[in-house]
């Protein structure tokens, strides 16, 4: 059984992703005036999948976090919950895989040699994660410095990265369910 | 027996290691907890110049005003 978060990853975040997809794929217009259009969808659609990934992660968390928390006295409850989202990454900034390793490390797992223990591909992934995250900002501020000056991002890298953090998220499902169920003596979904 | 709802916006109370506080719904965080149960963000202030942020499901969760809703 997959967690809730995965689920939501699959429905509702999948359905929007999929609308940006095919927007691409209709829009029409003179060679010129298309690729500036296309442009501007792959722009969104780079935006779009850092921005669902950001809150897959965080869904993610929290249900670990309700899953550790429920396993504690309730009169302790409060303030652990309290002090796992403090200052957690995946409030406020990109979903860059230092800041979720950090989030996550928190609950007792080291994140991602975990994760990289479950795929030999999954380094790469997390390449290409990076670079998604490098241009999800370079097309915030207009400034295309960090991803080597171009500002020129084709469909088909988008689809590589698309891919690759699909990927992610299932194997930090299953990383986190191996992990709780050996923390918590009991399989969590 | 039917789930609390809360809403953005709506004042609500808990219990804080042997203190009740009082904070504010700041996100319906969806069916994400335990068995699909809703997650609440809650923005409190244990000291008046240091807010702080939980996540709470909504048993453990009371309204502080009769705003609140059941479905």
């Amino acid at each position: 059984m997959p967690s809730n978060s995965i689920t939501k990853w699959r429905g509702e975040r999948t359905d929007t992703l999929d609308e940006i997809a095919n927007a691409h794929a209709i829009v029409g217009g003179t060679e010129r005036g298309r690729r500036y259009a296309t442009q501007q969808i792959n722009y969104s659609y780079a935006r779009l999948r850092s921005s669902h990934f950001q809150g897959f992660c965080r869904d993610l968390h929290s249900e670990c976090i309700d899953h550790v928390v429920a396993s504690t006295p309730i009169s302790l409850q409060a303030f652990l919950r309290a002090e796992f989202v403090w200052n957690r990454t995946l409030d406020r900034g990109n979903p860059h895989p230092g800041g979720i390793g950090s989030d996550f490390n928190r609950l007792g797992i080291q994140f991602w040699p975990s994760v990289d223990g479950l795929d030999a591909r999954n380094p790469r992934r997390r390449q290409l994660l990076q670079e998604l995250i490098d241009w999800r900002n370079a097309i915030a501020h207009q400034d295309f410095d960090s991803v080597g000056g171009n500002p020129i991002l084709h469909l088909a890298r988008v689809r590589e990265w698309r891919r690759a953090v699909g990927a992610l998220a299932v194997d930090f499902d299953r990383t986190m369910y191996d992990y709780l169920t050996t923390l918590l003596g009991a399989a969590p979904w | 027996m039917p789930q609390t709802r809360f809403h953005k916006g709506d004042r609500v109370q808990f219990r804080l290691g042997t203190r009740n506080v009082q904070g504010q719904v700041k996100e319906d965080r969806g069916p994400i907890g335990i068995k699909g149960r809703h997650l609440y963000l809650v923005e409190f202030r244990a000291e008046p110049q240091s807010p702080s942020q939980i996540e709470l499901p909504a048993d453990q969760l009371e309204a502080a005003e009769a705003t609140v809703a059941t479905k």
